[in-house]
């Protein structure tokens, strides 16, 4: 099956002057349709960067500087601005890990949502309708009282499935979602885990799932792919990965959650 | 006895009610907490954000003053302690914060920060507290050749470790830990745990150790309690609490843990905190384990 996204040798070099960091060093990684990888690394490692660098997020003075990254045919380095803001958010969208940060303090979270359609050409009425109906879908109890509400009115846990209403609003084949629990109570976090399951098994969802919890990567992934310093070190299915990995710096992440070493 | 014994522990803080604002909402952070920490015990405060532990250890060192209760320490009681007596007793009594970024003066030195608390309480002549900072620098694993470094010049699991020198530079026999690790990266949370393990035996240090990681407390601690808006819920040995849970809401807790296996099979319970009911007392459901149930 050809991948949904297929990343081919990309580096992402942050110049200062003087010297350039490599931060994100021939890195290779594709996702099919409905799959979910799972990018493990420490801080550092570049797992963040990469997913900047798929959606060209990047600011200066971080670059790509090489590689490809290849979705639906296409290589999105090579877009216009213009074909790749139509991209993002409806065809690739972004959970971040702080939804206090990420969502608009001044705006109420159904427009929020309504503005992410509204942003790739549905009518107004369309969107409010369907602002409804996801937020419905993320499981928001009360959802059309809940619409009307600020950001901070919110709790952790409402917030991140607000952000994945909006994430979710165009339907889009892939998720990449940066430590989406990781600002969470572990209650919470199940919950939402759950909830994203279910809906990526619905919309037939392919996700990019970037985290440090191995816990997070069991319940989640189909495949993991391991980071440590810019470089991807080991990628297979998750059963192998967790069970036998080849790596080193894996065996030693591994053995450093409490619990695996005994 | 019990080397800390907090008996009907409460705090409540109100917010808003002013003059054109809604009745003031009264929060029920630590609400008649108690338990008891045997000396050498690595006792697991846990619970998940608002549940009030850390307002707990708090509360027990008076950096926030209680409203009732009693934290009895060797046997007296620390709240009824006059400033200058409780300045005294903070030297057997010390915290290690969450953030090592934000809780290190970035304007002082490494060996500064390691000396302050010995001037504070006048302990020893310029010489001898010099000695004793790279003595702890030594115990806690850091490299005196960067004594006169600034915190930024080290990495979290550095700068943890100077926190950890700072809070033993006073000898105490009690340290609290307030999620110690959880700001740090998985395998430097193993470091630094590892370290702090080393010097409980070492030291003859008794923990409360403040988390909500659940792995890592049942990992560690030999007692837990667990909190929950503001009420401890179930207490006793940890293998009691993690194979058999009594609480609704200890169930829930663990039931969301995630599994490192992906083959195991998931059997998440949900709480439902409207069936929480605050006013049931602890009860004995097995040898050395209490829930209120």
């Amino acid at each position: 099956m050809t991948p949904l996204l297929d990343v081919q040798h990309l580096t992402v070099t942050f110049d200062r002057p003087g010297s350039s960091l490599t931060a994100v060093n021939d890195l290779n990684l594709t996702i099919a349709p409905g799959e979910t990888l799972g990018l493990v690394g420490e801080s550092g490692s570049g797992k963040s960067v990469t997913a900047l660098a798929i959606l060209r997020l990047l600011q200066p003075p971080g670059r790509v500087s090489g590689g490809r990254v290849l979705f639906e045919g296409r290589d999105l380095l090579t877009l216009s601005e213009t074909e790749m803001r139509a991209v993002r958010g409806g065809r690739i969208s972004l959970i971040f890990q702080e939804p206090m940060t990420a969502l608009n303090p001044t705006m109420r979270v159904g427009n929020q949502i309504a503005e992410a359609l509204t942003a790739h050409g549905a009518s107004r009425q369309e969107a409010n309708r369907r602002a409804a109906e996801l937020l419905d879908a993320v499981r928001i109890p009360d959802a059309a009282r809940r619409a009307r509400a600020y950001p901070h009115q919110l709790s952790g846990g409402m917030r991140q499935r607000v952000m994945i209403a909006i994430a979710l609003a165009c339907h889009p084949p892939l998720v990449i979602a940066d430590e989406p629990t990781t600002a969470l109570d572990v209650t919470i976090q199940a919950q939402v885990l759950e909830m994203l399951s279910e809906l990526r098994k619905r919309f037939n969802l392919a996700l990019l799932m970037i985290t440090h919890d191995f816990g997070v990567i069991a319940e989640m992934a189909d495949r993991v792919a391991v980071m440590q310093s810019g470089r991807l070190l080991e990628q297979g299915p998750v059963r192998q990965i967790l069970r036998a990995p080849s790596h080193e710096y894996t065996r030693r992440l591994l053995a450093a959650v409490p619990g695996m070493s005994g | 006895m019990p080397l800390l014994d907090v008996r009907h522990l409460v705090k409540h803080f109100s917010s808003g009610g002013g003059l054109f604002a809604p009745p003031p909402v009264v929060v029920r952070a630590v609400d008649d907490v108690s338990f008891a920490i045997d000396e050498g015990d690595m006792f697991g405060l846990v619970g998940e954000s608002g549940s009030g532990k850390s307002t707990t250890g708090r509360c027990i060192l008076r950096l926030v003053e209680p409203d009732s209760g009693e934290v009895m320490f060797r046997g007296e009681d620390v709240l009824k302690y006059p400033k200058s007596r409780m300045r005294l007793a903070r030297r057997d009594m010390q915290i290690v914060f969450q953030d090592p970024y934000s809780s290190l003066n970035p304007r002082m030195r490494a060996r500064d920060i390691v000396e302050e608390p010995l001037i504070i309480h006048r302990l020893g002549s310029a010489e001898e507290r010099r000695a004793r900072v790279r003595e702890l620098f030594d115990l806690v694993g850091l490299d005196p050749v960067h004594l006169d470094r600034y915190p930024s010049e080290f990495s979290g699991g550095q700068r943890q470790r100077i926190g950890i020198a700072r809070a033993l530079s006073l000898n105490p026999a009690l340290v609290v830990a307030d999620e110690p690790v959880s700001a740090l990266d998985v395998s430097i949370q193993a470091q630094v745990i590892q370290l702090l393990l080393e010097l409980q035996s070492r030291l003859r240090l008794t923990y409360l150790f403040i988390a909500h990681d659940l792995r890592l407390v049942e990992h560690i601690c030999n007692r837990v309690a667990v909190m929950y808006l503001g009420k401890i819920v179930e207490m006793g040995d940890t293998t009691a609490i993690f194979s058999n849970p009594a609480h609704p809401y200890t169930r829930a807790l663990l039931s969301a843990i995630p599994r490192l296996d992906p083959d195991a099979p998931r059997s998440r319970v949900e709480f439902d905190a409207s069936s929480f009911l605050r006013e049931l007392p602890m009860r004995a459901v097995g040898a050395s384990h209490w829930a209120a149930i």
